[in-house]
């Protein structure tokens, strides 16, 4: 009777002490198996090429140069041409984009007392985009690349209006210096950095960049930042207490015209992807 | 028995607290913990740049999402620009003491009670980000700028704001003193018999 009750015992003692797994293995990151886009044909125009992890789209000779992307279909020229698609909405964006971004943060004294909101919108487009597509200059030997699940177009979009962009990079080893100082207007243009974390698809990762882009000029037209910060603190003789309530909100409206993109990089080491664009006209609504 | 029983229970319990008690010496000193210090923290964040033309606010935040984290980052960088350029703060303190009896039946009673308020609005045109960094422990670090010219905008603003809120409010008080001015007239207005003709 008594072995059995230190046997019981004993066995308390080795499941009480025993660790616990840990949650960080439980929650390690998945190594995603993203690749970096090889040698994009860049201008197959002017037969230039550039590293995949740069995609320089200066305007040429006054036309612009647009990225389209989507994922695969199981029949190659259906996703060439969503992807052609996804490039027209943006030659439409040159034309005329509105969009709006609030974001709100409230952080409380409890431990899970913390909400970060972002909540984005773009107008639609209202173009009809099929004369758009027919207008592009594309090659589909030369203007294609299939990476990871997903498949890019490049285009060359003769517009009315041009822009007066000089070409602003001259290394292509290393990472843009416009991705950790963005410049503020770059010839005279309004200009910002969209950035977007890795998605499950590539192009899904770099059209998030792009419209971040869209917000990041945005946001410099015009925001109403309000705080709200709320302290409170009390000290009887045995007890006391303390807490604080912090709700931060901005709000931003605007219409660009002429949105475009000057360059986009991909981090090889986070896959995250920067956008590089500048607007004509950015005004708040 | 029962006393073999009591000893069993309580050399166990004994064995469970000094096993699971914490491998650190009971000798070793309580030492002060070690501060942490982030070797890649941003220059701009520790040397703020300095240029009377601009105003500058930092912001950092560290989420499981990078481009949230980003986001987070800049949104707080424009708070505290925002904060620079207008803030209203409200705070109460009570503080209360009482002491109550006489001898050994003294009874002392202290309440402290501080409540604080702290509230930011402003319009920014103009705000960018200049520069940016994530550091190791996947922090983003915002550095935002806003020219003095655009500052003064902000500024102007709000004290047009402020005087419309002032003439709104003068207006108030003169619309309530005719009112008040009616009232008292027609208080004072003598009845006017309708059929004494």
């Amino acid at each position: 009777m008594v072995r059995n009750t230190v046997l019981f015992f004993l066995s308390l003692f080795l499941i009480a002490c025993s660790s616990t797994p840990s949650l960080t293995a439980i929650f390690q990151p998945q190594q995603t198996s993203v690749v970096t886009p090889a040698d994009i044909p860049v201008g197959g125009s002017d037969g230039t090429v550039v590293k995949g992890d740069f995609w320089d789209t200066t305007p040429l000779d006054g036309d612009l140069i647009i990225i389209g992307g989507a994922g695969q279909y199981m029949k190659r020229q259906d996703g060439i041409n969503a992807a052609l698609q996804d490039a027209a909405r943006k030659a439409a964006f040159y034309d005329s984009v509105g969009g709006s971004i609030q974001e709100t943060e409230r952080v409380g004294s409890g431990i899970f007392d913390y909400v970060n909101k972002v909540d984005t919108q773009l107008n639609p487009v209202e173009a009809d985009l099929l004369p758009i597509i027919e207008s592009f200059q594309f090659d589909p030997e030369q203007d294609v690349l299939e990476v990871d699940w997903s498949i890019f177009v490049r285009v060359r979009y003769p517009h009315s209006i041009p822009l007066a962009v000089k070409r602003i990079h001259v290394s292509r080893d290393a990472r843009p210096d416009w991705v950790l100082s963005p410049p503020g207007e770059i010839n005279g243009y309004p200009a910002a950095v969209g950035f977007a974390n890795p998605r499950e698809k590539v192009h899904n990762t770099y059209i998030a960049s792009y419209e971040g882009a869209i917000f990041a000029i945005i946001s410099t037209t015009g925001i109403q930042v309000r705080g709200d910060t709320s302290t409170y603190g009390d000290n009887q003789s045995i007890f006391s207490s303390f807490g604080m309530d912090e709700i931060g909100t901005s709000m931003s409206k605007g219409t660009l015209k002429g949105f475009y993109v000057l360059d986009t990089w991909l981090d090889p080491e986070t896959k995250g992807v920067y956008t590089l664009a500048i607007a004509r006209e950015a005004a708040a609504q | 028995v029962k006393k073999s029983w009591f000893l069993i229970v309580a050399v166990v319990a004994a064995v469970l607290a000094v096993g699971c008690a914490s491998s650190t010496p009971a000798a070793a000193p309580a030492a002060e913990p070690a501060p942490v210090v982030q070797d890649d923290v941003p220059d701009f964040v520790l040397n703020p740049p300095n240029n009377e033309d601009v105003i500058y606010g930092i912001g950092s935040a560290q989420l499981s999402n990078s481009q949230l984290a980003m986001r987070t980052a800049e949104a707080r960088a424009r708070r505290s620009l925002a904060q620079t350029l207008r803030v209203s703060v409200q705070g109460m303190l009570i503080d209360y003491t009482e002491s109550a009896g006489v001898g050994d039946d003294l009874t002392n009673t202290q309440f402290v009670q501080d409540v604080g308020r702290q509230l930011t609005d402003a319009n920014l045109i103009g705000s960018k980000v200049v520069k940016r960094q994530q550091t190791k422990d996947k922090t983003w670090w915002v550095l935002m700028a806003l020219s003095a010219k655009d500052a003064k905008n902000v500024v102007d603003s709000v004290i047009s704001e402020q005087q419309k809120a002032n003439a709104r409010y003068a207006e108030y008080k003169a619309n309530e003193a005719v009112n008040k001015m009616d009232q008292y007239l027609n208080q004072a207005k003598p009845e006017v018999d309708n059929n004494s003709n």
